[in-house]
């Protein structure tokens, strides 16, 4: 009996010299090879170089959670050697708490660069049903395009879905990890645009199913969706998948600018990839050129999106099968709408199953669209009995065919940000001016991914040299024009509009040192003349600072019509202005600008604007 | 003692032990219904601000939150509570999809409860049926999002029991 604990404890002490041998060697080569400062160490850890006072990397990452060093957020060297000790670990009781469980991604690389085998074998139950059983497949980025209900959502947003190949099974079960900033319920709205700016806030990673985002996005918040699947390796789709799961719960400094969903996801890809979606503006991270980039990506004829998907919003539904309809059922739809006791007349009755079937989808999608859009419950009448049709009717789906759709997608559309040089002229004086708009879009050029006959800027400023001298002409902080555009003239799908600027403008055409401050908004209607021209018409009203004797401020009615196609678009405006105080009493001003798309990302415009002279401009544009 | 737990809205739900416990008056082999049998009951369905949550933003991303101490240990698991949630969350776009007979959002609910696609059209016409017959009670315009979200839960397990050969009880 004495012999064999003997022996068993010579086996338990012989094992654990091997084992401990076996890390130092792991460890002893990783050291050799110098790991820990290899390009593929330092994305996995996020790490920046930095010019600290005795630090040279930082983690992008803030969670500690995240390293197993103590100093492993600022030491990559500690945090490699503490990950080689972890994976070597024995399995605890729940073996989800494992290095290797907890970070596959940094495992299957070290495994690679240091080809080791000795390790326990750990089972992680958690990665699994992450991964579905491993059956991720392939990885999707997904686009929501942009939303001017929320300053957080105007540029749209970035996510990435895993996609499994298990057979039957819905991809709206498939997993999706999403980075957003996690804020406080009800944030003052004034802290909420400062701490976003400058990173007051913490951002984080979160997953969940697909389904939430397609149901939130596209019945809640109306936006279309799109999916773009990359072409990659086995090898970068097991590597994308672990690094996201161990990104899952962790948090970083959110920077709305800069450091937002499309930076991050671009940063997760590339960590482990050498796929690089970052743009690399030094300024801004905007999604949609995270996805233009992806769309550019062509390695020896080997493109990086190998599928494009369409998830149309409801009111896109809406829109698409009410235009399908013939007059007549325009016109019932329309009965329907008003009076539930209609479905007894008829003009009803006599209608065809799929006829049927097609006005109530119609009908459903309208009620919900309408409540979503005023923010209100459906009209439960309605609502219910065109639901309690379609229950009557044979089971019959109007499948949504989206192929006609992809020329729409945004990963097509123009660069976002705008150059623009342009050569100016009134009746006395000539002169040029430059014009650069960071991002986005105004409603001549409102591309895929864009709201047609709208506008959204941000910074966007122009300095002319007329005169003999060289000023700003105008700088938009901020410029915003929400159209909706009532494309049923059902009830209640109106077309509420507003405007919304804030920045400096000069005060007449030809004046020097007139610029002001000001900020202005309206409310108004839109309506289409015709498919591609919308009219509008606005009353609303602007403060500025008093100079030159201006006043302080306005009332304005504002008369729009804007022509957009895909080469050619133009807006006349006219506005009047009832001034509050100062020296002008009533101010007429008029604006005519037409623009051509020579190539998709260069374009002419010609400008004509009048307010108390009259000034002509011819430009070129480059968007980049 | 119940312990409530508030549960994040954007996390996975963990697994609880399962069972093949069944509750008094189900069908049989539907399980328990997660809105009325975990012992969680509301807690699980916060209503939803679903302004607040938009695309950028994020409440809360601490760890899963639904464990046995949530949970009667002997009747949930995180399959019957995933399922739940699912139903609750898109209710009104997956009783469209019942009405029409197909969709997306079906076909995802019949995946969950592990009804395979050759039983679903099957089960389809079942629930449907179910459905249709709550639609059209007098009391369906008082019930809550909850007991809707419950019976749907109730309808979809037993369409699937009478229906599907491969179903996995949750």
């Amino acid at each position: 009996m004495k012999s064999i604990t003997l022996l068993l404890l010579f086996f338990a002490i012989f094992h654990s010299n091997a084992a401990s041998s076996a890390i130092n060697d792991v460890a002893k080569s990783a050291i050799e090879k110098k790991l820990a400062y290899q390009s593929r160490w330092l994305k996995i850890g996020h790490y920046d170089l930095v010019e600290e006072k005795h630090i040279q990397f930082k983690s992008d990452v803030i969670s500690s959670n995240f390293f197993l060093s103590a100093r492993g957020q600022f030491d990559p060297e500690a945090e490699l050697k503490a990950t080689i000790d972890q994976i070597f670990a024995p399995i605890p009781d729940n073996p989800n708490l494992h290095a290797q469980c907890r970070f596959p991604a940094r495992y299957l690389w070290l495994k690679k660069q240091l080809n080791f085998n000795d390790e326990p074998k750990v089972e992680c139950g958690e990665f699994d049903r992450f991964t579905i059983g491993k059956t991720v497949s392939s990885i999707s980025i997904v686009l929501a395009t942009g939303f001017l209900g929320n300053p957080a959502s105007y540029y749209g947003h970035t996510l990435i879905k895993f996609n499994s190949s298990l057979e039957g099974k819905s991809q709206l079960l498939d997993e999706t990890l999403n980075y957003g900033a996690i804020l406080p319920r009800d944030p003052n709205p004034i802290i909420y645009i400062v701490k976003g700016v400058f990173g007051g806030y913490e951002g984080g990673f979160s997953n969940i199913q697909f389904y939430f985002h397609d149901y939130h996005y596209g019945d809640n918040e109306l936006r279309d969706i799109w999916e773009y699947e990359l072409q990659l390796t086995p090898d970068e789709v097991s590597m994308i998948t672990a690094h996201a799961w161990e990104l899952v719960g962790k948090k970083f400094r959110y920077y709305f600018f800069k450091k937002n969903c499309g930076y991050q996801t671009a940063n997760l890809i590339n960590a482990v990839t050498d796929i690089d979606l970052d743009p690399k503006n030094p300024l801004y991270s905007i999604p949609q050129a995270m996805i233009l980039r992806a769309a550019a990506i062509n390695d020896k004829g080997k493109k990086l999106i190998n599928k494009i998907s369409y998830y149309p919003s409801r009111q896109s539904r809406l829109y698409k099968k009410y235009g399908k309809l013939k007059k007549p059922h325009k016109q019932l739809v329309r009965s329907l709408v008003s009076n539930v006791e209609k479905y007894q007349d008829t003009q009803y009755q006599v209608l065809s199953d799929s006829e049927k079937a097609a006005i109530n989808e119609v009908l459903i999608d309208y009620h919900h669209f309408v409540a979503k859009k005023n923010q209100r419950s459906p009209n439960q009448d309605g609502y219910k009995k065109a639901l309690s049709e379609l229950f009557d009717l044979p089971s019959s789906g109007s499948n949504f065919d989206a192929t006609t759709e992809l020329i729409r997608s945004p990963h097509i559309s123009r660069k976002p940000s705008l150059i623009q040089f342009n050569g100016i002229a009134n009746e006395s004086n000539a002169g040029f001016s430059v014009r650069v708009r960071p991002a986005y879009y105004d409603p001549l050029d409102a591309d895929n991914g864009h709201v047609k006959h709208a506008a959204l800027s941000m910074m966007d400023a122009e300095i002319e040299y007329f005169h003999g001298n060289l000023q700003v002409k105008a700088l938009d902080l901020i410029s915003i024009v929400q159209t909706n555009h009532a494309a049923t003239f059902l009830p209640d799908d109106r077309g509420d509009s507003w405007r919304l600027k804030a920045g400096l403008k000069k005060q007449d055409i030809d004046c020097e040192s007139c610029l002001v401050a000001r900020i202005e908004g309206s409310k108004g209607y839109s309506s289409h003349v015709s498919e591609n021209m919308l009219a509008s018409v606005y009353l609303g009203g602007a403060l500025q600072d008093q100079k030159n004797n201006n006043g302080h401020g306005f009332l304005n009615n504002i008369y729009n019509i804007s022509y957009q196609r895909e080469k050619i678009s133009f807006q006349l405006e006219y506005e009047k202005r009832y001034h509050l105080n100062g020296y002008k009493n009533i101010e007429n001003l008029a604006r005519l600008e037409s623009r051509y798309a020579i190539t998709k990302n260069l374009d002419a415009r010609v400008r004509i604007e009048h307010y108390n002279d009259t000034q002509i401009a011819f430009g070129l544009g480059i968007y980049f | 003692m119940k312990t409530k737990v508030l549960l994040p809205l954007l996390l996975l739900v963990s697994s609880c032990i399962s069972s093949t416990a069944l509750a008094e008056d189900k069908p049989t082999g539907s399980g328990p219904n997660p809105f009325s049998d975990c012992g969680i009951g509301a807690a699980l369905f916060p209503n939803t601000d679903w302004a607040a949550v938009t695309s950028n933003i994020i409440w809360d991303i601490g760890t899963t939150a639904v464990t046995s101490a949530t949970a009667s240990p002997e009747t949930c698991n995180g399959k019957s509570v995933a399922t739940a949630q699912y139903i609750h969350r898109t209710y009104d776009t997956l009783v469209e999809d019942v009405a029409k007979g197909e969709g997306e959002y079906l076909s995802a609910a019949f995946d969950l409860v592990g009804c395979a696609g050759n039983d679903q059209a099957a089960a389809s016409v079942s629930l449907r049926q179910q459905i249709a017959t709550e639609l059209t009670s007098n009391s369906y315009s008082q019930k809550s999002a909850i007991e809707k979200s419950s019976n749907f839960y109730d309808a979809l397990h037993a369409s699937v029991a009478a229906n599907c050969i491969s179903s996995i009880n949750s």
